[in-house]
């Protein structure tokens, strides 16, 4: 009987009823929604995908400018999935504390990962995940330093980056209990929850803000390892999973090297204590390192040379940026200070 | 006047005056022409009306402006690699459109770009990122795929590097005109052996094998051209840049190991008081190394004590194409370097004068190629005003006779060598004692030995 009244809600035979459904659908989900684990199961989840007769779930629409009904249950009866509750079409990035990776208008103050909104506009500028972007017009499928994949890029699962990766395709399986776990005892990657940022097997400390402030006083730790090991704790190895070729130790002597002439540019190295690197004692969140211990670091606003870690995220956002291959400043800028200024930040003297 | 007077007291006026900002003169000038002129060498401010204070600010503004570039630039960014005009540009199909002189022109951080390796194409990701091979042979390595004048990856297809001849000596007749094409002459030409500068810096001064033998000299995130951007013309006081960076001082930090010769104290005339600039080629009012009539080595790197670094008489240089270990040799006790001539120079050419004989001290560079020559022992095609080819040495000389080739060279500066030059023996070797007619340094019939042979580095 339900299903039946919201047939006739959304038939689009009955075109005033219709937009004035789909309206209220969308006025009801212009801001993302409420995803914390300590808020009400209904933030989350539906029984039935359905009140008062209309759906409860949503998800993006095809055009991704905003919101629409999915009068399909999803699993783990949750009301949208990854990129319905983590997007949001106002110009906030944290709404209801959950955080926005992908605003589908302007937005103000992108967080850490910057935001899939920029890789609508260009593929060169992020991840093409499934749900936001087609597969990348140039690269298809095949990640650069990798291997061809089988399936497009997910949020999480197998061809993700989110969640445990052991767990198959599906990014709701995946997610299974991540945002349920308590992780105030500490991060210790034993399972999605205990990870960094739901990275299973990745160590970090978050910043309450996804770094939204975007401030060397309060920013995300992340985990560098450096050298050649069973540990996979690392920022950096995550990424090396798909750009295997691109990572000191997953690649190797023969893509990257091991030490000094690097084949490429080393990740999951420790900034050197000499020369030029020296100089770079000043955390800076264009350029910002990882730490071998990143949950007892005495002063968030300083790089110790020597101790301190290069990661991939030194130089890209790991969901997308304004810039050209997602790169954390303006790299491919026709001003030649602006487009070093990133690179200055460790290569204080080739300024 | 009383204004000009109120100026005269400011203690930017002065500065002004002695031409230590010729970049605000220049700039004062180009900006409010009708303000600044010159004057009888001072620098006058001529505005009746305006104030004191205000023409400070205004002086402080322009300075601010002219300084702006400079004092956000680092020695990279002021290369010649690094300069956004004219530096490094990598035009190659499928290549990024980067901005000149982004340090991915020659560095690809992960040896590809978007998925795929852009031209060359090795296959292999290259040592410190290149895109090509640091170093594979005198004629192959990562310089010369854009140091060369046709197919060359440098947009343009082409990058010319002219002979210090040309661009020091106003030789323009030189046809030399890239750096592929200098290294590359053989024997009996002579080029600077990359091989035996690889050999002999590894394991030193921080050097690896690794190290690419053209870093001896050059570093490359500093080096500029000399002249500056100016590839087809002489040397300019205004178009100088300043190429060497001592290889004794090498590191991997960009400050530290930094350019030489662009400093005061890094000149000729610092090395010595005895320094005399050569004429330039076919000229007998402008002198090297900038066609100017500076004559006391101020205007030129002290390339002596650069050289000296590596060729001195303590290291051991081993020279492939010669078979054996070159001439040591201390400069400070040399000839033509800090010693004294011991004979005289009676037949001594302008601008070198007779009476301060003795006193005189060359740079390596008044007679030597720094990367290559059609002549042997990288002896310079012009020297001193003239040209001079030195194929064997032991050839022809311009009196016709045997073994009188080097007087080619040591002709333009010395006279008398001739046949009909009245040679005057050095004191400390009496002619009946070395026996000329039975041939320690006479062959007999009239013909010389070679003057290599007792002419060289040595003495």
């Amino acid at each position: 009987m339900v299903k039946g009244y919201i047939t006739r809600l959304f038939n689009p035979a009955n075109p005033i009823l219709f937009c004035i459904s789909a309206l209220s659908i969308l006025l009801s989900f212009s801001e993302a929604q409420s995803m914390v684990t300590s808020g009400n199961c209904s933030d989350c989840h539906t029984m039935h995908n359905s009140q008062d007769g209309e759906p409860t779930a949503y998800q993006l629409n095809s055009s991704y400018s905003g919101f629409e009904a999915n009068y399909f249950s999803n699993e783990f009866l949750l009301i949208s999935d990854c990129t319905g509750c983590h997007t949001s079409t106002g110009n906030s990035t944290i709404v209801n504390n959950v955080p926005v990776v992908f605003n589908t208008g302007a937005f103000n103050n992108p967080l850490a990962g910057g935001n899939f909104n920029y890789v609508r506009t260009d593929d060169a500028n992020g991840h093409n995940v499934t749900g936001i972007k087609q597969q990348d017009a140039a690269l298809g499928i095949t990640p650069p330093g990798g291997s061809a994949m089988s399936s497009q890029l997910t949020c999480a699962g197998e061809y993700g980056c989110h969640g445990n990766r052991n767990a198959g395709k599906n990014d709701y399986t995946a997610m299974e209990g991540a945002h349920h776990e308590d992780d105030t005892a500490g991060i210790t990657g034993t399972s999605a929850g205990l990870s960094y940022r739901f990275l299973k097997g990745i160590h970090g400390k978050e910043d309450s803000n996804w770094e939204q402030d975007n401030t060397n006083t309060s920013h995300n730790e992340y985990k560098g390892l450096t050298a050649s090991s069973s540990n996979k704790e690392s920022i950096s190895y995550l990424c090396a999973v798909c750009h295997g070729n691109f990572h000191t130790w997953e690649g190797g002597a023969s893509e990257v090297g091991t030490q000094s002439p690097w084949l490429r540019h080393p990740t999951d190295i420790e900034l050197k204590s000499t020369d030029e690197y020296a100089s770079y004692t000043t955390y800076s969140m264009v350029a910002p390192v990882a730490r071998p211990d990143p949950g007892s670091v005495a002063d968030t606003t300083t790089v110790t040379p020597g101790t301190d870690v290069i990661m991939c995220l030194s130089c890209h956002r790991a969901h997308a940026s304004p810039y050209y291959k997602m790169l954390r400043w303006d790299y491919k800028n026709t001003d030649i200070s602006t487009a070093l200024s990133g690179c200055n930040i460790c290569h204080t003297s080739k300024n | 006047m009383s204004h000009i007077k109120k100026l005269r007291k400011s203690p930017l006026i002065p500065l002004l005056q002695r031409g230590n900002f010729p970049s605000i003169k220049r700039g004062l000038r180009g900006v409010f022409p009708s303000l600044a002129k010159r004057g009888q060498g001072r620098f006058y401010i001529i505005f009746p009306q305006i104030q004191t204070p205000i023409l400070l600010a205004a002086v402080l503004l322009v300075f601010f402006i002219l300084s702006y570039d400079k004092a956000f630039c680092g020695p990279y960014l002021n290369s010649g690699h690094g300069n956004s005009t004219y530096g490094v540009k990598r035009d190659v199909s499928g290549f990024p459109v980067y901005a000149t002189g982004l340090c991915a022109h020659c560095h690809e951080q992960h040896a590809s770009v978007g998925g795929a390796e852009p031209a060359p194409i090795g296959g292999t990701p290259s040592k410190y990122l290149l895109f090509y091979e640091n170093y594979l042979s005198q004629t192959d390595g990562f310089c010369f795929e854009c140091h060369k004048d046709i197919n060359s990856y440098q947009s343009g297809d082409s990058i010319v590097n002219r002979s210090y001849s040309y661009r020091a000596g106003g030789w323009t007749n030189d046809t030399v005109n890239d750096l592929l094409e200098a290294f590359s002459f053989t024997s009996p030409d002579s080029s600077h052996s990359l091989d035996d500068i690889k050999t002999f810096i590894t394991g030193k001064w921080s050097y690896t094998a690794n190290s690419n033998p053209c870093n001896a000299c050059h570093n490359p995130h500093s080096a500029q051209g000399d002249p500056s951007n100016a590839p087809n013309s002489v040397k300019s006081a205004a178009s100088r840049g300043w190429p060497v960076s001592r290889p004794s001082a090498h590191s991997y930090d960009n400050n530290a190991w930094g350019l030489w010769g662009n400093d005061a104290n890094e000149k000729m005339n610092n090395y010595t008081a005895g320094y005399q600039s050569p004429y330039r080629f076919n000229s007998i009012i402008t002198y090297e190394p900038d066609g100017s009539t500076t004559q006391n080595g101020s205007n030129l790197t002290d390339y002596v004590t650069f050289c000296t670094d590596c060729h001195n008489d303590i290291n051991t240089i081993s020279s492939t194409s010669l078979g054996r270990d070159l001439y040591t040799f201390n400069w400070n006790t040399e000839k033509h370097g800090n010693g004294t001539a011991l004979d005289g120079c009676p037949n001594i050419l302008l601008p070198y004068q007779s009476g301060l004989c003795g006193n005189y001290v060359l740079s390596c560079t008044d007679c030597h190629e720094p990367h290559g020559s059609p002549n042997i022992f990288l002896i310079r095609k012009m020297v001193n005003s003239g040209e001079v080819t030195v194929d064997t040495g032991i050839g022809l000389g311009p009196d016709g006779r045997d073994n009188k080739e080097w007087v080619y060279l040591c002709g333009n500066c010395h006279d008398g060598l001739l046949a009909d030059g009245n040679h005057t023996h050095p004191s400390f070797v009496p002619p009946d004692l070395s026996g000329c007619s039975a041939g320690a340094c006479h062959l007999g019939g009239g013909d010389y030995r070679p003057c290599g042979e007792c002419h060289y580095h040595l003495w």
